[in-house]
């Protein structure tokens, strides 16, 4: 009688025990909190997809991941629009153009105030960008040199 | 009539909506049948159950969105509806999947559920990458924990559900915008793993870019 006693109160504290373990396990199941590296690649490449050209050469210099992912969302890129809206321009280009590279203000500009791309920039973005088809430009000037270089 | 506009996998249900008034099956009427459809399956609740065990209700149309939970369903080959809402609990089997990561997409799915689909023949993702998130979203989204909003976009994808996932990228975007890299590492808790000299070397090659506004 005793030991049967005995033997379900040590049974009864190995099921506590085992609760015990199920109870822990619960709450180490939610190990440490995410960081945005532990997203896989499809969900970082959505989010790189999103950023204009600028913000992405930006961000490509953030860790090697991020720039081996920013270099496969590159690949898609087929098109580039440069420039600026000017205000002696009449047109309605400021209503619907989003520019990929808006000019830093850094970047030197003409006696009538049309910006200057730097230099290696054209090439910089032929590099990256290698299946670009088609650049548009906007009232912003890119250098003989670099234009013969690239082309 | 009714057998004309229910899908195959609405049978039973179609019963409820009104016989249509003319002859005429034109699309707009097909497509006021199924706008119907969809909104009398949104009144079946199925259950989700969260990778921590707590479960969520979910109208059947907006449960859906998630491509994982339409797939789970369509492999059980109910005909009837109904019975889906007196199932055992869907279980998400990812760690993401937490309480309070369910709950928020439940809430999401529950305010878009009737959202136009995507059009996979208009998908210009440059044009929706351009749109700015609604008032709804991005209060929606704007979590103050950064841990849970990745939990929300880790399950979010885990479920494939494309538009959620999409707001949390771009919510994610919006806080990169105009922000330095060495600002981005911060804000984001991003280890660093350019040796100095590799990173001397992409500084050089585009320094330009870098410059602040």
């Amino acid at each position: 009688m005793g030991n049967c006693q005995k033997s379900r109160a040590l049974s009864n504290r190995h099921l506590l025990i085992s609760r015990y373990h199920s109870f822990c396990e619960l709450n180490m199941s939610r190990k440490n909190k995410l960081r945005i590296n532990d997203f896989n690649d499809d969900t970082l490449i959505i989010i790189f997809s999103m950023l204009t050209l600028k913000e992405k050469l930006c961000v490509l210099r953030v860790c090697k991941r991020w720039q081996r992912l920013v270099k496969v969302v590159l690949q898609k890129c087929v098109s580039i629009k440069m420039g600026e809206h000017s205000v002696k321009c009449h047109c309605h280009c400021y209503n619907y153009v989003n520019w990929d590279f808006p000019p830093h203000k850094s970047f030197s500009r003409d006696d009538c105030g049309y910006v200057i791309y730097p230099n290696p920039l054209l090439n910089y973005l032929m590099k990256l960008c290698p299946n670009l088809k088609c650049i548009n430009l906007s009232h912003c000037y890119l250098d003989n040199n670099a234009l013969k270089s690239t082309f | 009539m009714n057998g004309e506009y229910s899908l195959d996998t609405t049978e039973g249900m179609a019963a409820s909506g009104d016989p249509p008034t003319n002859n005429a099956v034109d699309d707009y009427d097909a497509e006021e049948a199924l706008e119907r459809q969809r909104e009398e399956e949104n009144k079946i609740k199925i259950k989700l159950k969260s990778f921590e065990g707590g479960v969520y209700e979910c109208g059947l149309t907006a449960a859906k969105m998630s491509v994982m939970v339409a797939n789970m369903l369509d492999a059980l080959q109910e005909t009837d509806l109904t019975k889906i809402a007196t199932r055992e609990p869907i279980p998400l089997q990812n760690d993401a999947v937490t309480n309070k990561a369910l709950e928020k997409i439940v809430e999401w799915v529950d305010h878009h559920w009737d959202d136009p689909p995507i059009d996979p023949d208009f998908d210009d993702e440059k044009e929706r990458r351009n749109e700015e998130l609604s008032h709804w979203d991005k209060q929606f989204i704007d979590i103050a924990d950064q841990g849970e909003l990745f939990d929300i976009i880790a399950a979010a994808n885990f479920m494939d559900i494309k538009g959620l996932v999409e707001v949390g990228a771009k919510h994610i975007c919006n806080k990169i915008k105009g922000k330095s890299c060495t600002e981005v590492r911060e804000m984001l808790k991003i280890h660093n793993d350019f040796t100095p000299e590799e990173e001397a070397a992409i500084h050089k090659e585009n320094e330009w870019i870098y410059a602040k506004d």
